[in-house]
């Protein structure tokens, strides 16, 4: 059984697919060991930093990393 | 992104084919918690396996955070090390953890290397460390076989949110594979590079 993309499926009616999240990873060599935050982990941050206690109490942030070798082809 | 705490049923198939599953299990998602999911290995040699690590998100006071999460499934135990060799950062990482130290900001030269060995599988002179930065950074790849795949790093930068809480120390990556392994976070030193 070999696939070549797989996405997650949450039963909250929440679908994340890897290509969406994995994009935000940049490969890093030596010349390039330095990265940003990419605008969609800085508004992510930006908006968690604003929630209350409560909310924070029932929240998760959750992050999606697809390394499975020989399965590069992903869906959005 | 954030989500709902609680159970959730995960379910992860081939693409536009939902018969074909390859993972499924119901997940517990902890409130105020901020995790990775890392789907690693591959179904072919049966090393596929979804492992949960708990990121440490919590406030950075001014330091810059670093979490290494090995993820090649044929790669022994690796270390983190000063290019000079004389500083070891991480030390012993197996297939399947992490590790989380958080450094003062600054410039790094640093390496990654089979443990205890100085042969670089990764080299990092040059990194620049920024304060209140989470760099998340992923080995993947496969290094043996027919189906052999480059090792890369990849790296997520994020940034800290206070009032999620750090991740306890020692906790363990839960995954549905055999070779489970332990999650190390906690602190360690080091120096920037002057």
């Amino acid at each position: 059984m070999k696939f070549k993309s797989i996405s997650l499926v949450l039963t909250t009616a929440l679908v994340v697919t890897f290509a969406a999240l994995s994009s935000q990873g940049r490969s890093l060599t030596a010349a390039a060991a330095t990265v940003a935050p990419t605008k969609a982990t800085t508004k992510m941050a930006t908006m968690a930093a604003t929630m209350d206690a409560a909310t924070i109490a029932k929240t998760t942030l959750l992050r999606v990393v697809h390394t499975s070798p020989n399965s590069p082809h992903v869906d959005v | 992104m954030p989500i709902p705490a609680g159970d959730h049923q995960v379910t992860i198939t081939a693409v536009n084919d939902p018969k074909t599953v390859v993972f499924d299990a119901k997940v517990t998602f902890k409130g105020g918690s901020a995790v990775t999911v890392v789907a690693e290995g591959q179904l072919a040699d049966k090393t596929f396996a979804v492992r949960i690590f708990t990121d440490d998100v919590s406030a950075t006071k001014g330091k810059a955070r670093v979490i290494v999460i090995h993820a090649i499934p044929d790669a022994g135990n690796v270390d983190v090390v000063t290019a000079d060799f004389k500083t070891v950062l991480v030390d012993n990482l197996p297939f399947g953890s992490s590790m989380t130290l958080d450094v003062p900001a600054g410039k790094y030269d640093l390496v990654v290397v089979p443990h205890g060995k100085k042969d670089v599988v990764f080299d990092l002179k040059g990194s620049k460390l920024d304060a209140d930065m989470i760099y998340t950074l992923v080995a993947t790849g496969k290094l043996t076989g027919k189906d052999a795949v480059k090792v890369k790093l990849l790296a997520y930068v994020t940034l800290p949110v206070p009032g999620f809480l750090p991740p306890p120390i020692a906790t363990m990556a839960p995954t549905m594979s055999a070779t489970m392994k332990a999650t190390m976070a906690g602190t360690m030193a080091a120096t920037p590079k002057k």
